[in-house]
């Protein structure tokens, strides 16, 4: 697996090194460390390679590049294949409160998984997958098997029911608890145990929750409640130029709400 | 022309081995008939209305005691219960307006009140589903969400709107299509009208027929709507995916401008959605586009009986709710959402919450009569 770790200035940087420490070591081939702001930030990358401890079969390319930290990712990601980038938060709080300054600018112009650190650094013992119920949960699932089967970290699958009745007599019962949403045949709970049974034949200990209500919210709340250390997610489905208009894009509001690690996964290559 | 394109309209076989010819005629032009039939009953049924105000409509005010603009709110809004509807309360209020039975303020709050009471119809319908078996509370959440939102957003409007009115900044809007529309339907119905003040019908009478061909006019108002193909539809998944609220909110007003009733636009949804549920995340701001246009068809009644005074009105209880919903939408619009959201599920939480709230929805109009 190629890993490209943003290792230069940033208000996160340590706690991505961290991060990225715990895992990075065992799953990755090859690793490259990236800087923006040039050649004054090469030093950073010494010291990048010095935290993560990196074994010494891990090829480690370091790569100083002119510009912002976006600049200096979107580069070295264009010029190779990688399977997963990894930084820190880039927004600086205050930042955040700026309607244009989105947290997944960066994130959607990456056509790789994102590990987008954020928080204080912490042991990754609990991932929370949200999951809409479709296909792209196995994406996200694979992603999350990749960090939580070398930490021995446990995956809790969430799906978050939202909908409700437009007429008094819905075309379909909308199951309203939680053990008999899972124990249902609606296509949500029936890729939900699928994802499970696959996480579970990864030898990875898995959890199943259902909540009721606004999806953010819900999802918010259950990563608050729960303590988990990382929210995967999958990436916006927008089809085309039109849902992007239409579309209201979750990931993006997640990257901007979760105070967490947020882990967004791509289709990889071969699914 | 496919099948869907196609009404069947008679097709009645005597016997099995006489079948008959069928009659068909295209969709399309059923509904261009219905709009067309719709809008001339429409139009009748505002002159009746404004004929009969002036002699009946003065003693249904003074016997509900309509004495101030809360009376009026109040007086509205039962209406609105008793029509089943909110639109032709809307126009009753025009016409009493028009025919001198309200001032402006109150003819302002009773048209609040009568979107008020037409929330409450969404609920109450669900309500007796309730009652008589179908135990999930989910099954009126969504008329719940629609009379709470509609308050929510519509009493700070009324505010809004009776400043503007009282305030004078609304004297320079005038409605420039009153003449014209007046000219065009004069020579249609002045016949009409002239035959039945020579018959000498009562005022009470007139007024009763001005609301039953306002009913059959939204009737047939209805069945000109067009038919939703989910499947080649933008908004084919918003039962499964989360729109965005702006977009929403603009479907909701397209949506209403041409039923120009929220109740339907709601259950327009239906062919949209996934086995009848729609996301709460896309309800919420369609009902608040929806709250918007719900007006067109009092502004055009307003703009036949009321003329321009009557116009300017309306579009001030129009105008007054579209800048609330977009200040909502633009700056508040997550907060707003979760504290509706939390209301609807406090509320429908288990019956005897519902039968509360009910009951202070029926309490509350009763109350502001009083005023």
């Amino acid at each position: 697996m190629n890993v490209l770790i943003y290792a230069g200035p940033g208000p996160w940087r340590n706690e991505a090194l961290a991060t990225a420490a715990q895992f990075v070591g065992q799953i990755a081939t090859s690793v490259t460390l990236v800087t923006g702001g040039g050649i004054r930030h090469t030093e950073l990358l010494d010291d990048a390679v010095a935290r993560l401890a990196l074994p010494p079969d891990i090829v480690v390319e370091r790569r100083v590049v002119e510009g912002t930290p976006q600049e200096a990712i979107l580069a070295v990601a264009s010029e190779a294949r990688h399977d997963l980038v990894i930084f820190g938060r880039l927004q600086r709080p205050l930042e955040r409160l700026l309607p244009l300054r989105r947290s997944d600018a960066l994130t959607r112009r990456l056509r790789t998984a994102v590990l987008r650190v954020s928080g204080p650094a912490r042991p990754i013992r609990r991932i929370l997958l949200a999951s809409g119920g479709d296909q792209h949960t196995f994406a996200t699932a694979k992603y999350a098997a990749l960090l939580a089967t070398p930490l021995g970290a446990s995956v809790t699958l969430l799906h978050v029911v939202s909908q409700q009745p437009v007429v008094f007599e819905a075309l379909a019962p909308l199951v309203a608890d939680e053990a008999a949403f899972l124990a249902g045949e609606t296509p949500e709970a029936i890729t939900l145990r699928q994802a499970a049974a696959w996480l579970r034949e990864q030898s990875i200990p898995v959890a199943m929750r259902v909540r009721f209500g606004l999806v953010l919210d819900e999802i918010l709340a259950e990563l608050h409640e729960g303590d988990y250390d990382i929210l995967a997610v999958g990436t916006h489905h927008a089809a085309g130029p039109l849902d992007r208009v239409l579309l209201e894009d979750l990931t993006g509001d997640l990257l901007d709400r979760c105070p967490r690690t947020v882990l967004v996964a791509r289709r990889m290559p071969h699914d | 022309m496919n099948d869907d394109d196609i009404v069947k309209v008679e097709a009645v076989p005597e016997a099995a081995s006489d079948v008959r010819g069928t009659l068909w005629i295209p969709g399309w032009l059923l509904r261009i008939a219905s709009a067309v039939a719709g809008v001339l009953i429409f139009v009748l049924a505002l002159d009746l209305l404004k004929e009969g105000a002036r002699d009946y409509g003065r003693a249904m005010v003074a016997f509900f005691s309509v004495t101030s603009p809360v009376s009026a709110l109040g007086f509205g809004w039962l209406l609105a219960y008793m029509f089943l509807s909110g639109s032709p309360v809307a126009a009753i209020a025009v016409a009493f307006f028009a025919a001198g039975t309200l001032d402006a303020l109150q003819t302002f709050t009773m048209i609040t009140g009568s979107r008020l009471g037409a929330s409450l119809i969404v609920l109450g319908v669900g309500f007796l589903y309730y009652l008589r078996g179908h135990r999930r509370a989910a099954s009126v959440a969504i008329g719940v969400q629609a009379l709470i939102t509609t308050a929510a957003i519509y009493l700070p409007a009324m505010a809004l709107g009776m400043w503007a009115l009282t305030s004078g900044l609304v004297q320079t809007v005038h409605a420039e299509a009153e003449a014209p529309l007046q000219s065009v339907f004069d020579w249609l119905y002045e016949p009409v009208l002239a035959a039945i003040d020579a018959l000498g019908v009562p005022g009470w009478a007139q007024f009763g027929a001005g609301i039953v061909a306002l009913l059959i006019a939204f009737a047939l108002l209805d069945r000109a709507l067009p038919q939703v193909d989910p499947e080649s539809n933008a908004f084919g998944r918003i039962g499964r995916v989360v729109y965005r609220p702006m977009v929403m909110f603009a479907l909701g007003m397209a949506v209403t401008s041409v039923t120009m009733s929220v109740s339907v636009s709601l259950s327009i949804l239906v062919p949209l959605s996934v086995r009848g549920l729609v996301r709460r995340e896309n309800t919420l701001p369609y009902i608040m586009g929806a709250n918007i246009t719900t007006f067109i068809d009092t502004l055009v009644a307003a703009l036949i009986v009321g003329g321009a005074a009557a116009f300017t009105i309306v579009l001030v209880e129009m105008v007054s709710v579209a800048i609330l919903s977009l200040i909502v939408l633009l700056f508040f619009y997550h907060a707003f959402e979760r504290s509706i959201l939390r209301l609807q599920d406090a509320i429908v939480r288990n019956r005897k919450t519902l039968i509360v709230f009910l009951s202070v929805m029926f309490v509350v109009p009763i109350v502001l009569l009083a005023f």
